[in-house]
């Protein structure tokens, strides 16, 4: 097997020692669907087998008709609402919400149709212990701005499956995500230690 | 030097009472990223954290913002703090925590600590921002996390729990 770029072949050591490891990069030059990140299952930087966490930054914007579009992030291509509970603390100008949902994805809140012309919605999503038995948690912060319009969020979701994750996919809540969306996705290395 | 590595990560292959790091590098901030439940049985989702072995609550101050099921709070308080999971709740989903703790070895600045937290289980869901100051001006050269099953009662983490430390550098 091909060792990636960062392990020394003759020696197997790691030659580079950083701990957030670039993946892929997506950025819509024409509305699309679904954006799909898989592991790649070969030993490589794109092999998520050896990451503890994931990290999806998301810059987006759906066709949701309305300010607001609800971005869903899905799991080896689980669609099914009641596995995916979520915890949501948001404020949009006027106060501040909490609530409890499930859903049939990590809800993200980008700008929608009636946003104005080239807002975009930021979030950073971070994706813990993604290789392990356990449920998988997530937790993500999200700004989604219109001037005049516009939330704030800290969400958590419990994807309910003790499942390696080996594929993401990211929808718009209605129709396609919208052209200049951009999205990228980390690996994050552990460091065993005795 | 990476912008980023991984110091150490504990994977607990048992209950403990707590977990420890003390060898923390010569970084300039430190990054803890956690997945835990704690090893009690109430609903209350905190850790605490101390620095340098410094055990004396009254030297943490917290302030924080947090949703729990439809109700929301900010408030402030003394002792340290950041987010877990306890046993109470019936989905065995581990609570998870970004920690950061900036420009721990200067010695001209009291230490400011935030934390992210999330925990969507039942019945007990909670997503708080925590900010917590530790009036010292030390470098820090250790770190011991603790969960916490009332006032001044601490525990410590259940099997399969998660800690890795991070160090951060610009260049």
């Amino acid at each position: 097997m091909v060792l990636p770029a960062y392990i020394d072949e003759s020696t197997g050591e790691i030659t580079d020692g950083e701990a957030w490891v670039g993946i892929a990069t997506t950025t819509l030059g024409a509305d699309a669907a679904t954006v799909t990140f898989t592991s790649t299952n070969d030993g490589q930087v794109g092999d998520w087998s050896q990451y503890m966490d994931l990290v999806l930054v998301t810059y987006s914007r759906g066709e949701t008709v309305g300010l607001t579009d609800g971005n869903k992030v899905r799991f080896n291509n689980d669609t099914t609402g009641a596995n995916y509970q979520a915890q949501r603390l948001d404020a949009d100008g006027s106060g501040a919400y909490a609530g409890t949902y499930d859903t049939s994805g990590v809800w993200i809140s980008a700008p929608g149709t009636s946003a104005g012309a080239n807002e975009f919605g930021a979030s950073v999503q971070h994706i813990f212990d993604i290789n392990s038995g356990k449920y998988k948690s997530v937790v993500g912060s999200e700004a989604q701005d219109s001037n005049g319009d516009g939330t704030v969020a800290i969400r958590a979701t419990t994807w309910r499956s003790v499942a390696a994750i080996t594929e993401i996919d990211i929808v718009a809540g209605t129709g396609d995500l919208l052209a200049g969306s951009m999205f990228s996705l980390f690996g994050v290395l552990p460091r065993m230690v005795a | 030097m990476a912008a980023i590595e991984a110091i150490a990560t504990t994977y607990l292959e048992s209950d403990v009472s707590s977990v420890t790091f003390s060898s923390l590098g010569s970084y300039e901030h430190l990054q803890l990223r956690i997945t835990t439940i704690g090893n009690a049985y109430n609903a209350l989702k905190n850790g605490i954290f101390y620095l340098n072995g410094d055990t004396t609550d009254s030297n943490y101050h917290r302030h924080y913002m947090q949703g729990g099921g439809s109700t929301t709070t900010a408030a402030a308080a003394t002792g340290s703090m950041w987010g877990l999971n306890s046993k109470a709740d019936s989905t065995p989903t581990y609570g998870a925590s970004v920690i950061d703790i900036l420009d721990y070895r200067n010695t001209n600045k009291n230490t400011t600590v935030t934390s992210s937290f999330g925990s969507a289980a039942t019945p007990n869901s909670y997503v708080e921002f925590v900010s917590c100051l530790w009036d010292n001006t030390a470098a820090i050269t250790s770190i011991q996390l603790l969960s916490q099953s009332g006032p001044q009662s601490y525990n410590g983490f259940t099997r399969g729990s998660s800690f890795t430390l991070y160090g951060l550098n610009s260049s």
